[in-house]
């Protein structure tokens, strides 16, 4: 069975274990604050991978060996990104996989 | 104890520093922990990477211990993390270390586990740091920038952001009497004020192809930058 772990960015919520980073994200394309979480794996109290999407431009960025890549689509690399989703594809939502920016499935 | 000896830096201003006995202790762990963590594996030119000596870190963090104990800090740029797991290690356990280059992040990461410690860490470049977002978190930031030889300018931009939400900011940069003036200008624009902590001299070894000989000398000056109203 495949379980998706859904948290929201709170205030309170912490995706790694010593500050409350949410509260410094924001989206570097819209500056959206309201950002979502998902986690693909964990381990101990932290997010080993994971995504953060952003659900006013559509963009996800990829959360990988526990660090958070909030990088502008200039400075992805998009091959990479795509296998990212292609590897984790049956833990994350169809909406990001079909219409997920910069690159989707 | 006083530097210069056998030290792989000269300090130019101030004139001369004396250790405490118990700041010898810490400057020699620090050194030692600095030794441990890599440099470089595959520095990049355009983000001019390139690594303090070991000494001249422990130098820097005595000197600036009362702005990181029990901090929260940010470590921009952090590159392999010189700064940012001493840091973690003696002064403030709550450190993030931020800088655009994933891979240097991750030897970071690995670099950390080894030593046991556990730091933040954030794969972001400068220009995406929202400054009324990391206002109410942050206090400190420490940086060693990169001094603009390859991008023109982007010193000045992480200097800008840092003030822009940071109480105080420690910053390395190359010593020159037109952008010290400069410094003093955008510190102003911000209501902040900057002071020379002190003016160093160290060695770059050769990173890149385009450096001519082993080594370079390169002299830079540690800036505090605080709030025109406190000490």
């Amino acid at each position: 069975m495949i379980i998706i772990d859904y948290a929201f960015f709170t205030k309170g919520v912490r995706l790694i274990m010593k500050m409350d980073l949410m509260d410094i994200l924001a989206c570097p394309i819209c500056k959206n604050e309201e950002l979502k979480l998902i986690i693909i794996e964990k381990d101990k109290e932290e997010v080993e991978t994971g995504l953060i999407t952003c659900n006013k431009c559509s963009r996800y960025y990829p959360i990988k060996k526990t660090i958070p890549i909030m990088l502008p689509d200039d400075l992805r690399d998009m091959e990479e990104d795509r296998n990212f989703l292609f590897t984790n594809k049956e833990k994350i939502p169809d909406e990001i996989l079909k219409n997920g920016k910069p690159v989707s499935l | 104890m006083s530097f210069p000896k056998k030290s792989q830096f000269v300090l130019h201003y101030p004139k001369k520093m004396d250790l405490l006995r118990s700041e010898h202790v810490l400057f020699n762990e620090i050194k030692s922990l600095v030794n441990n963590i890599e440099t470089f594996k595959n520095p990049k030119i355009g983000l001019e990477q390139y690594s303090l000596p070991s000494d001249l870190i422990a130098f820097i963090l005595i000197l600036t211990r009362k702005d990181l104990i029990n901090n929260n800090i940010v470590d921009l740029g952090c590159g392999t993390g010189r700064f940012t797991l001493p840091i973690s290690k003696f002064f403030s356990e709550r450190v993030i270390g931020v800088d655009s280059d994933f891979s240097v992040l991750n030897q970071l990461r690995s670099a950390m586990n080894k030593l046991h410690l556990h730091v933040d860490l954030l794969n972001t470049s400068i220009e995406f740091v929202e400054p009324s977002n990391w206002k109410n978190l942050f206090q400190t930031t420490i940086m060693n920038p990169p001094f603009g030889t390859q991008r023109r300018g982007i010193d000045q931009v992480f200097l800008r952001k840092s003030l822009a939400y940071s109480e105080v900011v420690i910053s390395l940069h190359k010593t020159s009497t037109k952008s010290r003036n400069l410094w003093k200008r955008i510190a102003s624009s911000y209501n902040k004020r900057s002071t020379i902590l002190a003016t160093i001299e160290f060695s770059v070894l050769r990173t890149f192809k385009f450096h001519l000989h082993d080594q370079h000398n390169v002299k830079v000056d540690l800036i505090r930058f605080s709030n025109k109203d406190s000490s």
